[in-house]
């Protein structure tokens, strides 16, 4: 088990999508943007950039995906993780029509509406159902229900609180 | 170090993940909070897509915060202790870094102004009790000496560290007197964060007084490992200290006792081990069972005399009373378990004793310092396939793998591992790829994502290395290998990926799984002949065809490899033809007017998918009977080397066919003969022998000859050959003139029976008028040319001609200029012309051209087919023109 390290990463292959060799499809590139947001008494929120954080600042990240392809694209998910030394606060991440919001405790394995709801094991075997508590989110998802045409634009966003 | 996995160890820790909970340390100053979105998409035709967005990076930026416990105030002291005059006591204090990074610490000490002692700042001195065994051993430093300020540190976010408070009761103090002692902790990185007050009490007495000292040892010790506590101390008092009474086993004595640690992943205590042993000698060890209550005085508790599994404190009760100046003390081992989180065991004891005052409660209790022992971080890695991180042979559990029996070129292929932390402490672990011992040939990709499969694993840690993040004791984390397969992938395998899972805590600890693909397909296609249903028919098609005609072919193309691909179509034919690919978008296997698009491949074909193609193909008009191949190719975009093909044929009909040209007029006297030359041409598509006849109106003689004037009965041609003949007719003698000879010459292959005939008309002539036709311009023409025919005529008899007659036909595709016609210079003894025209082959001769006539453009006359002249005079033998009539037409250009 133990052994010296000699192995170095390889990627053998810089990877690229499926169907990035035909120039006809959707594409679309995504911008994620960090602001520091805090409250004026007189001004209410202010944004602030987020370059350098305190704990226990609240940071909102902003998800802006463009379809700049020649297609329609369909089945548009987008995720936002929740990133470590950070902890999702609750309902701050966009729930508009059609772009409703699931969140994720595992990694992005399974995604669930909000409230989270998990299975505690009490120590006499039984199962208590209990609210996930806001540090297991570990990402936020947006699945948009119809279709991002060519050329449109969507624009989501979640804060997180700095630990 | 180290520990084997054991199977119970990991069923616990199962356990405690369900239930574990997420640490509320502060972020590291410094750290850096990466984040990255990413998105999936597909296309209208189901292939997805993955896009991830920039990486936004937060810096945490250092705070600060210090605090000291215990707290108390002079109303309410933290800890009360009692002192005889004169005696040094020692307070134990713990001061914790609660900012996020390294900090020092201003100490000073504080007294109360309800302190009735005399005592003086001065007087008190703060050391760092670096072992943290609540005793001043030597060489651990002072602080803040005689009241003046002074600096601890660094000290780690979020570390705890020991001090000590020191002073010495009068020797003059006087009983009852108090002292409020307490001590203020500044932060140097940010001065406003501060810890003040944190007073204590000390009672003077003149009685028994008891100090207590715990050490626990090592310092630092690893899971498993056993820890020595040892509770010491001496009546430092100036009366005797008197037993309690501990009624469960109705012993009395000074009781020693201890409440065991407990380990934080399972609640239980530490299970004591060895032989305890107490002093001062006779004393009794007693052990508390188990689920027994710890309220009230100690010696209340339902103490035994007999260890038993899960005992959850121990004691050593002495045999009567303690003497002035009389020591104790009592050692016992705990085992720390092999679950025992990294990080501080914290632990105190305290005796209890009954004093010589009535008038104060009893008992005494005097707690001990606060020890700790240093539990040692131990990494334990296991990574496995999903779900069974602990798969693989003991006690390495190297050996394990998962695999894919089969995948495809152009594939991903995605591999969820688990990994487990088995240590004891939180473990960033970091995940590698083994180069060295992974056979993907060069072109593959492996990349590792979290389980979202979205997100590129990413460097959280201290290293530049990507790992699954920080992981808990116990807890375990997914994430997926992905194996990018090339396009050009060809046949091959078993190909491994060795995944190395690395404790960043121990860079030496790390463990070994396998994912394997067993064997790639390299792209494939397969295309055939329609079916008109899933699947093609291999079987090779022929399709009969005349020369000049196009063929269809009705193909399916089949993408018989693992992912979508383009496939290039191309056929083999000979030289000469062409063909033409449509997509038959309505899978009919007929090429319908709305799918006349051409195409040059088909596109994102699925893995399985099938496409309707339509390959026209054209034959050249000439072809020559015969099977041709027309091979039919499909290629794989993604691998050039690998394509399909389908074998057809096309069949070229045999097609005979032979011209015979033109339609020839002439004049001839009786007994002579007139000369007619044709072509004959072989049209077809096949080779043949093309025999002559002619059918006199006279029933008169033809004759053939070839250009040299040789007799022939035929002309062998090759198919699209043509040669010039002579046709000679020969007239016999007494004819009358102005008699009509119309013959009709046939051409007729001897083999194939096609068949050609030109009409030649000859009109019988008085003498020997000899008329010469000329064209101009000569050569070949473009439509629309006009051509200027002149006949000159001449009489190359002996005898004078009269009533003379010239006709002239005006040739197919050409029409006739009105007023074009000409008499040119007249011979002499032609005194005048009359000129006529017919629109019935020379019928009749009362056509009166018209510009636009039959549907001719303006200037020209469609109607007229024959022009004849009609000479007045005499052409005497020997009399010529060189200046004959003439007219014009315009080959049809519309």
């Amino acid at each position: 088990m133990r052994r010296s390290l000699s192995a170095a990463i390889l990627l053998l292959f810089a990877a690229v999508s499926a169907g990035a060799a035909f120039a006809q499809g959707p594409e679309l590139k995504g911008e994620m943007a960090a602001a520091k947001i805090v409250v004026d008494e007189e001004k209410g929120e202010v944004v602030l950039p987020a370059e350098k954080v305190y704990p226990n600042d609240t940071v909102e990240y902003t998800l802006k995906y463009t379809n700049s392809g020649t297609a329609t694209a369909a089945g548009v998910d987008l995720i936002g993780p929740v990133p470590a030394g950070t902890v999702y606060i609750e309902e701050t991440a966009t729930d508009i029509p059609g772009i409703k919001p699931m969140y994720s405790i595992d990694q992005g394995k399974t995604w669930h509406e909000a409230p989270v709801i998990i299975e505690v094991a009490r120590r006499d075997g039984t199962v208590e159902k209990k609210k996930a508590d806001p540090e297991m989110i570990t990402h936020v998802r947006w699945s948009l229900a119809g279709n991002l045409d060519v050329g449109e634009e969507i624009m989501v966003s979640y804060r997180v609180h700095v630990k | 170090m180290t520990f084997r996995k054991s199977a119970g160890f990991l069923a616990i820790l199962a356990i405690a993940l369900v239930v574990s909970s997420v640490a509320n340390a502060q972020t590291p100053a410094g750290t850096l909070i990466r984040n990255q979105a990413s998105a999936t998409f597909e296309d209208l035709s189901g292939n997805t897509y993955m896009a991830t967005s920039n990486q936004v990076t937060t810096i945490v930026l250092p705070v600060f915060g210090v605090s000291v416990l215990p707290d108390g105030t002079a109303a309410a002291p933290g800890m009360v202790g009692t002192a005889i005059p004169g005696q040094t006591v020692y307070y134990s204090y713990n001061l914790t870094n609660t900012g996020n990074d390294n900090d020092d610490f201003t100490i000073i000490p504080l007294i109360d102004p309800a302190t009735t002692m005399t005592l003086g700042l001065g007087d008190i001195d703060i050391y760092h009790d670096v072992n943290g065994n609540g005793v001043l051993d030597g060489g651990e430093p002072v602080i803040s000496a005689g009241g003046v300020p002074g600096n601890i540190g660094p000290v780690s976010a979020g570390t705890t560290i020991q001090l000590l408070v020191e002073y010495q009761v009068p020797a003059l103090a006087a009983a009852g007197e108090v002292a409020y002692v307490g001590m203020s902790a500044t932060s140097v990185g940010d001065g406003t964060q501060v810890d003040t007050g944190n007073y204590h009490q000390t009672d003077v007495v003149s009685d028994a007084s008891l100090t207590a000292t715990m050490t626990g040892l090592p310092a630092s010790l690893d899971p498993g490992d056993v820890a020595t506590y040892t509770v010491t101390g001496q009546n430092v008092g100036n009366d005797i200290a008197n037993g309690v009474t501990v009624a469960s086993v109705g012993l009395t004595g000074v009781l020693i006792y201890d409440i065991l640690p407990t380990n934080p992943s399972t609640g239980n205590p530490l299970a004591l081990t060895g032989a305890p042993a107490g002093a001062p000698a006779l004393g009794t060890v007693l052990y508390l069972p188990a689920g027994s209550p710890t309220v009230g005085s100690p010696e209340t508790w339902a103490w035994s005399a007999a260890a038993a599994a899960g005992d959850i404190a121990i004691a050593y009760v002495t045999n009567g009373a303690l003497a002035i100046g009389q020591n104790y003390n009592f050692t016992y081992d705990v085992t720390v378990p092999l679950t025992m989180p990294a990080g501080i065991i914290n632990n105190d004891g305290a005796v209890a004793y009954v004093d010589n005052n009535a008038g104060t409660p009893d008992p005494t209790i005097v707690t001990t310092n606060n020890t700790q022992i240093d539990v040692n971080i131990l990494a334990e890695v296991l990574v496995g396939p999903n779900g069974v991180p602990a798969a693989g042979t003991p006690p390495l559990y190297d050996d394990d793998s998962q695999a894919v029996a089969n995948a495809y070129a152009n594939q991903t292929i995605d591999f969820i591992n688990t990994v487990r932390n088995d240590g004891n402490a939180a473990d960033v672990i970091n995940i590698v790829l083994d180069a060295g011992a992974s056979t993907f040939p060069p072109g593959y990709g492996i990349q590792f994502f979290r389980i979202d499969g979205v997100t590129p694993l990413s460097n959280t840690g201290a290293d530049a290395i990507p790992d699954v993040g920080n992981i808990n004791p116990g807890a375990t984390q997914d994430f997926i290998v992905r194996v990018t397969i090339p396009g050009n992938a060809v046949a091959g395998g078993p190909y491994l990926a060795v995944v190395h899972a690395v404790s960043e805590n121990d860079p030496r600890e790390l463990n070994v799984t396998t994912d394997e693909i067993t064997a790639v397909n390299p792209a494939a296609v397969d295309i055939g002949n329609y079916d008109g249903a899933v699947g093609t028919d291999n079987v090779p098609v022929n399709i009969n065809t005349d020369p000049g005609l196009s063929v269809d072919f009705a193909l399916d193309v089949i993408n018989t490899g693992g992912s979508s691909d383009n496939f290039d179509l191309s056929a083999a034919i000979p030289a000469a033809w062409t063909v033409t690919f449509y997509l038959d978008a309505n899978g009919n296997g007929i090429l319908d007017n709305p799918e006349l698009i051409p195409i040059a491949n088909v596109a994102s074909v699925p893995a399985g998918g099938e496409v309707n193609v339509i390959a026209r193909v054209d034959v050249p008009a000439g072809e020559v009977p015969g099977v041709n191949a027309t091979t039919f190719r499909a290629t794989s975009a993604l691998n050039a080397g690998i394509f399909d093909e389908i074998a057809n044929t096309v069949t070229v009909l045999g097609a005979a066919a032979v011209t015979i040209t033109p339609d020839r007029n002439g004049t001839g006297t009786a007994n002579g003969t007139v000369r007619y030359q044709h072509t004959v041409t072989n049209t077809g598509n096949v080779d043949d022998t093309f025999m002559f006849s002619a059918l006199s109106s006279n029933a008169w003689s033809y004759a053939f000859f070839d250009l040299a004037n040789n007799p022939i009965p035929s002309v062998t041609l090759v198919a699209g050959a043509t040669q010039d003949i002579i046709v000679q007719l020969s007239i016999p003698g007494g004819v009358a003139v102005g008699t009509i000879e119309t013959g009709t010459i046939t051409v007729t292959g001897n083999g194939t029976g096609a068949t050609d005939s030109a009409i030649d008309v000859t009109t019988i002539v008085a003498g020997n008028l000899v008329l010469t036709k000329s064209v101009n311009p000569v050569g070949n023409q473009l439509p629309g040319t006009e051509l200027t025919y002149r006949t000159d005529y001449s009489n190359v008899g002996v005898a004078a001609l009269t009533n003379i007659v010239i006709y002239d036909a005006i040739p197919a595709w050409t029409q006739f200029r009105v007023g074009s016609e000409s008499d040119g210079t007249l011979a002499a003894g032609i005194t005048a012309m009359t000129t006529e025209f017919s629109d019935d082959g020379g019928a009749t001769w009362v056509l009166v051209p018209a510009s636009g006539g039959g549907g001719a453009p303006a200037g020209f006359d469609a109607r007229v087919t024959n022009v004849r002249w009609t000479l007045t005079g005499t052409l005497a033998g020997g009399v010529s023109t060189a200046d004959g009539i003439a007219l014009i037409v315009r080959i049809i250009a519309e």
